[in-house]
């Protein structure tokens, strides 16, 4: 092994040990170890920025100004209220409801957005049935997560899975992932339920008061949210279709952001560029930076050889370990970094001749994306909901949240392995 | 100290109960046009970062039911009379 690759790991270990501390913002930590990497000679500057996936950060960015500026419009809350209605205002039946909301959220919206978007809502609710609201809240983050596991804009996983793989089209995530990410949900939901239902208990009165909310005066602009439901609509239309019109979901994104600008005019313009998370687009620049240094000094491939002896090369075993490991790491550490150093890992074992990387490639999101749910720590959904809840009175501790979630991913990664293995390993 | 409060009754109607911890407002407004005097309200609470602050929820007929939390209490008034929903204002 050569030196620049010893300082290159080197680099690459302090970076993530101040990431996995969150001691300093990981934004400043990851760009900081990405700055390290070209001042110390691993990587040209020019090469350095070959390798930010910007299609990455143009679907990111493009998908946060839509959810903005739609935002804006009340359309969340109606849609919420809506749905409590529809369930007559039954606490456990509300529960069920907001989860599948979440989780539809999550499969189009980034699950930060879908829970900074359903907490707010929840509390309203639960307050009104003068219900707790953490088994609402709990489900959520469980519901962002496995949705934003079911197609590729639901979760950065899967954002940077599309973007570096060709073949793993919006398509190709609806078809190999929706299916089995929303049964999981089901599974996870009805167990929920079951833990939760004598906590979910409350008046007549207070259900005939939900009952009558009218929740089409929670619609604030019209005009906005008709002009909001185009640009999503085309957007949408615009992810199933963007592998038969070859062009990348970043353009979609950016093209339904950009339409949805120029029917507002620009008084959202600046609103909406606040509510970019521009720490978020940072942190991803400084990975990708940082995993390049791993990349262009070989790092990446002696890590992708070692697997392949570890396994002997069989597919299977590549996979299931794939599986697990991913779960495991990402209910600790943030599967974003974990997956920016999979990816090139993967696509070397490709090489090293393990000829089908379809089950490999399913099995990192599906472990990236679910694993996030095994502790408070594995995804950001799970620290913004939990700090919310904190903040109004409501504690939602690691280890509350670790005794029901922690079992529930175990079954999800259970049920995983066995669709791995009947869908692409026999 | 809590605040107390007169309102003109031809275009307002308020009412409130204690509710544990909570006060709970009935509110319905007589004159439409104070509908986004309400709203006004409501914005200046949704804008802070607080969640369970004042909570907001809309009835058929210009109905509102706001459920504030006791230590909001005051500011909610004051906000109401800033908006011209309230008369007059005054320490208890």
């Amino acid at each position: 092994m050569s030196t620049q690759a010893i300082i290159a790991i080197g680099v690459f270990l302090i970076t993530y040990a101040f990431i996995v501390t969150e001691k300093i913002h990981r934004t400043i930590i990851a760009m900081a170890g990405g700055i390290m990497m070209v001042l110390l000679g691993i990587i040209g500057q020019e090469k350095a920025l070959h390798h930010i996936d910007f299609n990455t950060l143009g679907l990111l960015t493009g998908m946060m100004i839509i959810v903005a500026i739609t935002s804006e419009t009340g359309l969340f809350k109606y849609i919420a209220i809506w749905a409590a209605k529809k369930v007559k205002g039954e606490p456990l039946k509300i529960l069920i409801a907001l989860g599948i909301l979440t989780a539809l959220g999550s499969a189009f919206l980034d699950n930060v957005t879908t829970v900074l978007l359903m907490v707010p809502v929840t509390f309203s609710i639960t307050r009104q049935l003068r219900v707790n609201p953490i088994p609402f809240l709990i489900t959520e983050i469980l519901a962002s997560n496995i949705g934003g596991t079911s197609t590729l804009i639901g979760d950065p996983p899967n954002i940077m899975l599309g973007s570096a793989v060709k073949e793993l089209t919006f398509m190709a995530f609806i078809n190999n992932l929706t299916a089995i990410s929303f049964f999981i949900l089901f599974v996870n939901i009805a167990i929920l339920a079951v833990i939760y239902r004598k906590q979910l208990r409350t008046s007549e009165e207070l259900k005939a008061s939900l009952m009558d909310l009218d929740e089409k005066e929670e619609i604030t602009d019209k005009s906005l949210l008709v002009k909001s439901l185009i640009a999503l609509s085309f957007t949408i239309i615009g992810f199933f279709l963007h592998q038969l019109l070859h062009i990348e979901s970043a353009t979609v994104a950016l093209a339904g952001a950009f339409l949805l600008l120029l029917l507002t005019g620009e008084k959202y313009l600046d609103k909406a560029f606040d509510k970019v998370e521009w720490t978020t687009i940072f942190f991803f620049i400084g990975l990708f930076v940082l995993v390049s240094g791993l990349i262009e000094t070989g790092v990446i491939s002696l890590l992708a050889d070692y697997s392949v002896h570890l396994t002997g090369g069989d597919v299977t075993s590549t996979s299931i370990l794939i599986l697990w490991v991913s779960a495991i790491a990402s209910a600790f550490i943030d599967n974003i970094p974990f997956v920016a150093t999979m990816i090139p890992m993967i696509k070397d074992m490709g090489e090293l001749g393990i000829h089908n990387l379809e089950p490999l490639w399913w099995s990192l999101s599906l472990g990236a994306c679910l694993g996030g749910n095994g502790t408070l720590i594995g995804a950001s959904a799970n620290v913004i909901v939990a700090g919310l809840a904190a903040k109004e009175g409501y504690s939602i501790t690691f280890g509350k949240f670790l005794l029901i979630a922690f079992p529930l991913m175990i079954l999800s990664i259970f049920i995983c392995t066995i669709y791995i293995y009947l869908r692409y390993l026999i | 100290m809590k605040v107390k409060y007169k309102y003109d009754e031809k275009i307002i109607e308020l009412k409130e109960t204690a509710n544990g911890n909570d006060i709970e407002f009935s509110i319905k407004l007589i004159d439409s046009e104070l509908k986004k005097n309400l709203r006004q309200v409501r914005d200046y609470f949704e804008e802070n970062k607080i969640l369970t602050d004042i909570q907001f929820y809309i009835h058929p007929n210009k109905q509102y039911q706001v459920i504030a939390r006791s230590d909001f209490y005051n500011e909610f008034i004051i906000q109401l009379f800033r908006q011209q929903l309230l008369k007059e204002i005054v320490w208890g």
